[in-house]
């Protein structure tokens, strides 16, 4: 024989809460499943950017670094060997990531408000190619944008 | 035979259960729903991380995102697109939707900028100048 459940055992006999009691329970452990599924999403945030054409003439000219409040873009280039990248700020060689902060630092001391252009080889990892554009925005640079070169002719 | 409690003590309330059963039908539905949209247009991609990577607030926007894999293939609304048919693609959207387009590339670390190059000539060449990098905040978990 089945035994009554303890609710009717206390006299509560007739009641129509009696059956909202399950679906309580499915709910609220529906509701725990998804707010705990949703803690394990990665946040995402956005880098924003524009675009900078570029043509061979402005690559060319860039060849000593510039003297000091005498240019209006600093140019990084970011080389990839198959192992490391490698940087160029206005063409002098900067040998890593931090180097490239310090030197960008002293480059805003200078002038606020010039445009930094990110000019990576073709086989870089884009990661890198972040990094630096990272490195540009927290010296707060303003400007800050990728040189694309235009589509060759097929 | 156990009798129903209801019809026992005669009861003519509300039957609440198919209200419930459909209540939950529609509760899957649109769970399930959202999840396979979530995951047409956002891959489970390895971002890079930066630090100054701002929240995403702006919503009005009108906004594309493209997606490009470890293998540098370029995924457009779920679909994999060749890098020399975004121009047109792009074009067709930005004369639709104005010239305030947003294109979002989220793009995978292990990507390298030769397979994201070609998204940056095809907004140049569809005018628009308005693209952002999709980013973590931090390492995930």
């Amino acid at each position: 024989m089945k035994a009554p459940s303890s609710y009717v055992r206390a006299g509560n006999t007739g009641n129509n809460s009696e059956t909202m009691t399950p679906m309580i329970d499915v709910v609220f452990q529906l509701l725990i499943f998804f707010v705990w599924t949703s803690s394990f999403q990665v946040i995402e945030q956005v880098l924003p950017s524009s675009l900078s054409s570029s043509t061979g003439n402005q690559q060319a000219t860039l060849e000593q670094p510039p003297p000091e409040a005498d240019f209006d873009q600093v140019v990084i280039r970011i080389g990839w060997d198959g192992a490391a990248p490698s940087f160029r700020i206005n063409e002098a060689p900067v040998p890593s990531l931090a180097e490239i902060r310090s030197s960008l630092e002293r480059l805003h001391a200078v002038k606020q408000d010039a445009t930094v252009i990110l000019h990576p080889d073709p086989a870089v990892p884009l990661e890198h190619v972040i990094n630096c554009y990272d490195q540009a925005k927290l010296v707060r640079f303003e400007k800050v944008s990728f040189a694309v070169n235009p589509r060759r002719a097929p | 035979m156990r009798v129903p409690r209801a019809r026992r003590q005669g009861s003519f309330g509300f039957n609440m259960t198919p209200m419930i059963d459909v209540v939950f039908q529609l509760i899957i539905f649109f769970l399930v729903a959202s999840h396979l949209t979530r995951t047409e247009t956002q891959l489970d991609l390895r971002l890079p991380v930066a630090r100054s990577g701002a929240e995403d607030t702006d919503f009005e926007t009108p906004r594309v995102t493209i997606n490009v894999k470890d293998d540098g293939t370029l995924w457009l609304s779920g679909r994999e697109i060749a890098a020399e048919r975004l121009a047109p693609q792009l074009s067709e959207v930005r004369s639709a939707e104005g010239d305030n387009l947003e294109v979002r590339i989220r793009g995978s670390r292990a990507a390298t900028y030769a397979d994201v190059e070609p998204i940056m000539q095809a907004c140049t060449e569809a005018g628009i100048w308005n693209v952002s990098y999709a980013v973590f905040r931090e390492e995930p978990r």
